[in-house]
């Protein structure tokens, strides 16, 4: 949700080496991430930051897994070998292996990229293998139908 | 896809292949409405108003629908779908190609297609359609400017272009809007409306197209319009061109108003007939009637009535050989015309009916009686050891021909089944009843000839008004069982002796003074010296103090099927009867019956043998005999039968000499593609040709032709005077298979001649 | 020559109590049911355990066998058939076939009389369909 950017985000890990000469902070050992209802889990997470504040996020894993509770209240649920989050042009990018969860829709792919203000996504294959696939479950497409319908 | 398809073109299809290009149907029940749906491409872009956009190679799949494209738009929350570019689509039902577009909607499941290509599941219909349209789990399908044919691809022979055409998966007719029939490249006919079978079932009794030459007719074609009017009344209006003889029209009218009622109307109706321009029924019309209905009034079947009434002009004696109508077959050259109904329970049974005849021939020497009507009571009920059975009616005769007597008649027969020893080795039962008939005739002033003194022999003095006739019948049946295993040809087999002995007595009546309204003889064979009657019909009760012995043998194989039936039979007269069927029938001193014989074998399942005798063993001569002997295996068959009646035997039939009819017929598959059929029987005694009959059929994937020669002897009562002449048919067919059949009458394919078609006469049960 | 008179009942015991499943109102089906209490067989009505004997009306088929001097039918050959099933539970359906030719002369002089015989050809041939039954039920072997 847009509330959980002005919350702090809590980083624990198992250990923690901080590069302050390119301004990177690596953390691993079993890293769990929170800001607000954002929950990233990984076994590597590299920080950058900048004079502004935290610039991005990279978690790698297998695979890393990202939760976070939406505007319209729907939970999503990511994974994937790497997730990249840019915090300035606020764009989460999965790498190899990913996979999106959204109120039961699933889409999978090679690379998804997800705009978070534009809400808008994005998924590429990488030529040929592991293709780009959604799901569609019906059950809650009613109820989500029905839910829009409230509104 | 496509390119298979051109692949095919140079080498004609094989036989074997021709379906080879239609997938298999899956059921479409499975489609579980809410199956998840699955989209796959190679990038998706997502947008905020819930359009997804997918490129690549696109699959969306939902249960056993599913189609494939380059570009996919899919609204995720009204489930709308655009698709564009190579588009493949597939519901387990009907598939359909596309490289324009597809619209549609993912929860409706309407779908529509431009400038697609489609082929059918389960069956070879396929084409080409501007706009196809799929609609809700009905899979109804709504071409536009559509061809249709079963051909395979590549080989279209003829196609179906039409402005419009529907294809219903679980109907089995498809319809078709102003539709022209191409034969290659060829128009030949317009339809502005056709409706023709998808599925190959045939339906009995519809009419479908058929485009004879026949001599008999000429060009012979038949039309038939399929007018479905509700969901239970349906018609088919057929005109039928005879380039010798008019325009017939044919109606056909069937209905379904509710459960348990249902029946069809059949009307035929030729104006004048061009081929009796010369006689004396130039200008006369000729036409036939035909209702039947069944109906069952309650929903146990308690109430229950039957019509069955057919008429043709009182002078068309004809009709039926020239026309032959689809409403069943000629039996006695009798039209039968029968209102009947009752209630029918568990034990017993109150039927009526109302019946008269209609007979088809020229010179008739008497009119049918009519039932008019009749009412039976019969019951039958078993109680373990012993049965009671009653059967008992009340019928008025009536007749047209003044110069006969008519007659109501009331008939009781009770009887009692006694099973003395019911045991699978021994029976023993004894059968006691009694016939009682009580008879109010009344007697014209003169008798016809056909009923007088020179015909049947009755006089107005001997038959008398009131009758009351009562007969007492004894009847001990005795049968015992033996059987043995034995082996032969490495095989198993049961072999059963059966002795059967059976003593009959009714004391003898004078029934001189009684008409004849529905009695006549039977043929003698195992059964009938069993029975106890020696005549059909009541108004004669043979008299009996006989004893009659037979002896059946069977042998089943390890399966249990009957492999070979042997039956001899005699009966033996201590008194021979005295009652003879009409006064003018002087009684015959013979003291024993024919001997029958019948035997039947099934040597290995492909060979048949059948064989009847009946031998009057006081002069040693075969009053009628017959054998056949057949070789069915697997679409190849062939029949060989020769039949035997000595004349003196069968005074009534018009039989001027012996019959000795030898013939046979056959239909064999030269390769999967060709077959020939013949027939061929022959007089021995006139040594003359019967019927004559060779036929070629060539099959192709979706058409076929055969031609047909017949030569028969034929009786044109009413073209010339009563000699028989030769006539020739030739037949040429072509079937479109899936849209018609373009050919030769009524007549399939088959075996058989017209006057003696193909029949099994094999007694062996299982 | 090995033949002795067969023993045993007239059913197997599996068969000792049937249903029997028809059209319970006509004369074949009183026949059938008669013949089965002669044999000793309880009729019950059809449920799961019950093996159940189903049988169908005779249907009949007239063919001309042969053609007289002027070429009109002379011969009809009538065929009698029908088919009955016996269903044992967990066993698979058994099908059984009962065919019977008779024939009788065209006699289309006497309309009315024809038909009885061809209706008094049906009556007798619907006795022998019953004893035909109850005879393949007594070489049913379970």
């Amino acid at each position: 949700k847009d509330a959980d950017f002005n919350q702090p985000v809590t980083i624990d890990a198992g250990r923690q080496l901080v590069e302050l000469a390119d301004n990177k902070v690596t953390f691993s050992d079993r890293v769990v991430v929170k800001q607000g209802s954002m929950d990233v889990r990984a076994d590597k997470l590299v920080v950058i930051r900048s004079e502004q504040g935290l610039q991005s996020m990279t978690a790698h894993g297998a695979p890393a897994t990202y939760y976070q509770v939406l505007n319209n209240g729907q939970p999503v649920k990511a994974e994937a070998r790497e997730i990249h989050y840019d915090m300035k042009a606020r764009t989460i990018t999965l790498l190899k292996d990913a996979k999106l969860k959204q109120n039961d829709n699933i889409v999978t792919g090679y690379r998804i990229r997800y705009h978070i203000d534009r809400e808008q996504m994005e998924a590429e294959s990488q030529g040929g293998t592991d293709r780009v696939t959604t799901i569609f479950l019906p059950e809650q497409l009613q109820n989500m139908n029905d839910k829009k319908a409230q509104d | 896809q496509t390119t298979a398809s051109t692949a095919a073109a140079e080498t004609p299809l094989n036989f074997s292949r021709c379906f080879s290009h239609v997938p298999l149907r899956v059921d479409s029940s499975q489609n579980d409405p809410n199956a998840p749906i699955t989209v796959t491409a190679e990038v998706l872009n997502a947008t905020r108003d819930g359009k997804i956009l997918y490129r690549g190679d696109v699959q969306v799949a939902q249960g056993a629908r599913q189609f494939n494209a380059d570009y996919v738009e899919l609204e995720q929350l009204s489930r709308d779908v655009l698709a564009e570019g190579d588009i493949h689509y597939t519901d387990g039902t009907i598939s359909v190609d596309s490289d324009q577009k597809l619209t549609g909607n993912l929860v409706t499941k309407r779908t529509e297609l431009g400038d697609a290509r489609y082929q059918l599941h389960g069956e070879p219909g396929r084409g080409q359609a501007r706009r196809v349209q799929l609609s809700d789990n009905t899979n109804q399908v709504d071409l536009n400017e559509a061809s249709y044919t079963t051909c395979p691809p590549g080989e279209e022979a003829w196609q179906l272009k039409a402005s419009s055409v529907r294809v219903e998966q679980d109907e089995v007719f498809g319809e078709a809007w102003n539709a022209v029939l191409w034969l290659g490249e060829v128009p030949v006919f317009y339809f502005p409306y056709l409706k023709f079978p998808v599925k190959d079932e045939r339906q009995s009794g519809l009419l479908y197209p058929s485009f004879d030459f026949g001599s008999d007719n000429g060009t012979d074609i038949r039309l038939p319009y399929y007018w479905n009017i509700a969901p239970n009344y349906d018609a088919t209006l057929t005109p039928r061109y005879m380039a010798k003889r008019g325009t017939m029209s044919q109606l056909e009218f069937r209905y379904l108003p509710e459960e348990g009622q249902s029946g069809t109307l059949y009307g035929e109706y030729l104006s004048s007939d061009e081929k009796l321009s010369e006689t004396e029924w130039q200008d006369q019309a000729r036409w036939l009637f035909n209702w039947r209905h069944n109906a069952r009034f309650d929903g146990e079947g308690h109430w229950r009535g039957n019509l069955d009434y057919t008429k043709v002009a009182g002078w068309d004696v004809d009709y039926f050989d020239d026309f032959s109508p689809p409403v069943g077959q000629l039996v006695d050259d009798q039209l039968m015309q029968s209102l009947s109904g009752g209630y029918y329970d568990r034990h017993w049974q109150l039927t009526t009916e109302i019946r008269d005849y209609q007979i088809l021939k020229l010179d008739q020497d008497t009119q049918p009686f009519q039932l008019a009507p009749s009412l039976n009571l019969t019951s039958y009920r078993g109680f373990g050891d012993f049965d009671l059975a009653l059967d008992s009616e009340l019928t008025q005769f009536k007749n047209d021909d003044e110069n006969v007597y008519q007659a109501t008649r009331f008939h009781a027969e009770p009887r009692l089944i006694y099973a003395v020893v019911d045991k699978p080795g021994a029976k023993l039962t004894a059968d006691v009843g009694a016939y009682y008939t009580h008879y109010e005739q009344d007697i014209p002033d003169t008798l016809s000839d056909y009923y007088g003194s020179d015909g049947l022999g009755f006089t107005t003095d001997t038959l008398d008004s009131s009758v009351d006739r009562l007969l007492p019948r004894l009847r001990l049946n005795g049968t015992l069982v033996f059987d043995r295993e034995a082996r032969w040809f490495e095989q198993d087999f049961t072999q059963t002796l059966e002795p059967q002995l059976q003593y009959l007595y009714v004391p003898y009546e004078d029934q001189d003074n009684i008409g004849l309204y529905d009695t006549t003889d039977m043929r003698q064979d195992y059964y009938s010296l069993f029975s106890d009657r020696r005549y059909a019909g009541l108004d004669r009760i043979s008299d009996a103090n006989q004893l009659t012995a037979g002896f059946t043998s069977r042998i089943y194989d390890d399966s249990s099927t009957e492999r070979l039936r042997l039956a001899l039979a005699q009966t033996y007269n201590f008194t021979s009867p005295r009652l003879s069927l009409f006064p003018s029938d002087e009684a015959s001193d013979i003291n024993r019956s024919f001997l029958t014989f019948e035997g039947d074998l099934n040597v290995d399942g492909n060979w048949f043998v059948h064989t009847e005798a009946q031998q009057d063993t006081r002069n040693h001569r075969l009053a009628a005999g017959n054998i056949t002997l057949e070789y069915n295996n697997e679409g190849k068959l062939a029949q060989l039968g020769f039949r035997h009646l000595n004349q003196t035997y069968y005074t009534d039939a018009s039989l001027d000499n012996d019959l000795n009819q030898l013939g046979g017929t056959f239909s064999w598959p030269l390769d999967p593609q060709w077959r020939l059929i013949g027939g061929h029987y022959r007089d021995i005694e006139l040594s003359r040709n019967i019927d004559t009959l060779i036929g070629l059929r060539y099959d192709s994937c979706c058409w076929a032709v055969s031609l047909v020669w017949e030569q028969s002897q034929e009786e044109d009562s009413l073209l010339s005077t009563t000699e028989v002449q030769q006539d020739t048919l030739i037949g040429l067919r072509f079937e479109l298979k899936g849209l018609s059949s373009l050919g030769t009458g009524s007549s399939e394919f088959s075996p058989g001649t017209s006057l003696l078609p193909y029949y099994r006469p094999f007694n062996l049960n299982n | 020559c090995g033949f002795q008179l067969r023993g045993g009942d007239n059913l197997p015991p599996e068969l000792q109590r049937l249903a029997l499943v028809g059209d319970d109102k006509t004369q074949f089906y009183r026949l059938v049911s008669a013949r089965l209490q002669r044999a000793g067989v309880q009729l019950v009505e059809p449920d799961a355990l019950t093996p159940i004997l189903t049988i169908a009306p005779l249907t009949q088929s007239n063919s001309v066998a042969s053609v007289n001097t002027s070429v009109e039918a002379l011969e009809y050959a009538t065929r009698f058939s029908t088919r009955f099933t016996i269903d044992i539970p967990e066993q698979p359906r058994q099908v059984f076939n009962v065919t019977f030719n008779r024939s009788f002369l065209d006699k289309s002089e006497q309309a009315l009389a024809s038909s009885r015989e061809q209706q008094q050809l049906r009556e007798q041939m619907e006795i022998e369909a019953a004893k035909q039954i109850i005879r393949q039920l007594n070489r049913l072997s379970f």
